[in-house]
């Protein structure tokens, strides 16, 4: 009936047909895939995914810059108004031209009468490593720059236009920059002018309008557009296949050898060996990565430890925002951090919703701990907005009397984390409260919840006293909570 | 006549006794701001209240009447605290604003613009139930031209950095540190 080479062919093809099979079982019992969601590409990786990371300069922005106008005037303003920052980079890249920068130590009195002139600050709220933010900018040169090890705030004074001035809180240093002649900070003076004849918000120090000495800026009256901004917490734990994503981005693809465990309380938790690395996700809140150190390795200097942070953040969970408006990740704090066989850093990201920073009560956006050239702590508490509506503006509670309103509130609070003081009376109490104060700015605060009915960004009043940070209703000053940074 | 000089004596007593009154200063009402000399176009005002009470603010500009007119004092005269032999008329710089203060610290401030270099006063008085002045507070300021001398500010530095030879002295002294 058939020939034997018939036969044959027959046979080569119900092997090839055999061959395939085989494969595709073999994957259908490794991968474990729906059926409905099964696609090619997802066996054949695909090596041409695009990770969006911000870069090292996006992330490294002050926390508020400030202009001194003249007359016990200021003004407060985002960095990105009227191109504020991208100006006085564009002057750090050319200051002191050929001729060269020499850096001299001053002292703090020297400091705050040159300031005293009409003058703009840009203060982070950290100290950046002087050689690290010399490298990120491209700081010309400078002769004695070696003295200075952290930049905290960068200045620059009309009442020395051939200067820049560099404030290092970490070490309490006040230095100057020098450069030949005053040609290179110009477009800072167009820039302080522009600004003045705009239309800003007016900012007095504390001290002008109380009676004390502080020199923290708050403005007189201000008006805003802020409103309750409903969120979604990013990873929602019965989402079991964003999940197991998630997880792979952490141990592999297929997850050999690792435990997945479910606790009563909704918590998932993969380990791998005996917590070597373990993952926690907790549900209505974030994710946990712990890692246990390894061998020594190479330390890497800050620039490289923030690159290898960018970089993990961007490859296990990403930095967009999945839908709705955008967030943008700033590096809020950094310290150092030292392990059994290595020394590293300790990144805290936050997040800017609409130029307006994001405060949690209780935790951080993102935390991630850099040790050698290896992450080996990272959580993650990101949030999803929906693109913010356009909402009248009105005028905000009176900084000034939201103090005045709030300083017996506030001491307690000081009393019970642990500070002591020796008060004779309400007057003293409110000078003792007041100068104490570091910041006040209006953004967003994000209670620690209990209920998905609760998530809401509010509106608020965060005011720096010392380490602690209060957070007061923007448009009533009621009290909201506080978070001790040293302890969060 | 004896009965008509006590009432007399009486009425004049209650009278003076409530002038005295008016015109002491609240003990619960400061002015933070102006302190006695600013300088700029600007004018903050800031007061104090220590207690649950009704303020009534307002602020003049204090002119001398020169001929028919009331011009700006200078302020190298108005920093002379005699000015008797001046002729002063007060004028109102803004409509008098009323605050009923709740709690025991509270604020008052407010920011006057584009005004010239003369001599100001802000008064407060305190308010009882009925509206009548019970009490009130004066300040007076000096208000000079914005500074627009930067010479002073390379003198901060003077006796660090004596110019361009200190500048060279520096730039060897970090050179051979180097």
């Amino acid at each position: 009936m058939f020939k034997p080479r018939h036969i044959e062919r027959i046979k080569d093809v119900i092997l090839v047909v055999l061959f395939f099979t085989t494969m595709l079982l073999l994957y259908f019992l490794w991968q474990n895939p729906m059926v409905d969601s099964f696609k090619l590409s997802k066996i054949i990786p695909e090596d041409n995914e695009v990770i969006n990371i911000p870069s090292l300069e996006e992330v490294t922005k002050p926390f508020d810059t400030i202009a001194n106008l003249g007359g016990g005037e200021y003004t407060s303003i985002h960095h990105e108004e009227l191109n504020a920052w991208n100006e006085f980079r564009l002057v750090l890249n050319q200051f002191g031209g050929d001729e060269g920068i020499v850096a001299e130590r001053i002292t703090k009195e020297q400091y705050e009468q040159i300031m005293e002139f009409r003058s703009i600050k840009y203060i982070f709220s950290y100290g950046i490593p002087f050689n690290a933010f010399s490298e990120l900018y491209n700081l010309p040169k400078i002769q004695g720059s070696d003295m200075i090890a952290t930049v905290f705030s960068i200045a620059y004074s009309s009442g020395s236009p051939e200067s820049l001035f560099i404030y290092d809180k970490n070490n309490d240093g006040y230095f100057r920059l020098i450069a030949e002649n005053d040609d290179y900070t110009r477009t800072l003076e167009d820039l302080l002018a522009k600004l003045e004849a705009g239309n800003y918000t007016t900012h007095y120090t504390i001290g002008t309008l109380v009676g004390t000495d502080n020199q923290t800026v708050l403005p007189l009256n201000l008006i805003s557009n802020l409103t309750d901004i409903t969120y979604s917490i990013e990873i929602d734990t019965r989402e079991s296949d964003y999940i197991r994503e998630f997880a792979q981005s952490f141990f592999g693809e297929s997850l050999d050898f690792v435990r997945r465990i479910e606790e009563s309380k909704g918590n998932i938790i993969y380990m791998y060996g005996y917590s070597d690395k373990t993952l926690t996700i907790t549900p209505n809140n974030g994710i946990e990565y712990k890692e246990k150190e390894g061998s020594a390795g190479s330390e890497v200097g800050y620039l490289k430890a923030l690159e290898i942070a960018l970089e993990y953040v961007g490859t296990h969970g990403g930095w967009d925002s999945y839908s709705g408006s955008d967030l943008t990740p700033y590096v809020k704090s950094v310290s150092r951090i030292e392990g059994d066989n290595n020394k590293g850093y300790r990144f805290i990201f936050g997040m800017e919703l609409d130029q307006k920073n994001i405060y949690y009560e209780s935790n951080e956006a993102i935390v991630i701990d850099v040790l050698g050239d290896k992450v080996i702590n990272y959580t993650r508490n990101l949030i999803e907005v929906d693109p913010i509506e356009i909402t009248a503006e009105r005028e905000a509670f009176s900084a000034v009397n939201m103090i005045a309103r709030n300083y017996k509130y506030i001491y307690r609070v000081l009393l019970e984390e642990g500070y002591s003081f020796e008060i004779n009376g309400d007057e003293e109490m409110f000078e003792r409260v007041s100068n104490m104060i570091k910041s006040i700015e209006e953004g967003y605060f994000k209670p620690q919840n209990e209920s998905v009915e609760e998530m809401k960004l509010i509106p608020a009043w965060i005011v720096k006293v010392d380490d602690i940070l209060l957070y007061f209703d923007l448009y009533n000053a009621l009290p909201l909570g506080y978070t001790n940074v040293l302890t969060t | 006549m004896k009965r008509c000089i006590l009432t007399a004596l009486i009425v004049l007593m209650v009278l003076a006794s409530a002038t005295i009154f008016a015109s002491a200063s609240d003990p619960e009402v400061s002015i933070i701001s102006p302190t006695q000399t600013v300088s700029g176009n600007n004018l903050l005002i800031s007061v104090r209240v220590t207690a649950p009470i009704t303020i009534k603010v307002y602020a003049y500009e204090e002119k001398q009447k020169i001929g028919d007119t009331y011009v700006s004092i200078d302020p190298a005269i108005a920093s002379d605290k005699d000015l008797s032999n001046i002729t002063i008329k007060s004028i109102s710089l803004m409509t008098p604003e009323t605050v009923d203060v709740t709690g025991n610290l509270h604020f008052y401030s407010k920011k006057l613009e584009n005004l010239n270099p003369g001599l100001y006063r802000i008064k407060v008085e305190t308010l009882n139930s009925d509206g009548e002045v019970v009490s009130y507070t004066n300040a007076r300021t000096v208000m000079m031209p914005k500074s627009l001398d930067t010479t002073s500010g390379k003198a901060i530095f003077q006796t660090q950095n004596q110019g361009a030879l200190q500048w060279v002295q520096n730039l060897l002294k970090s050179i051979f540190r180097n």
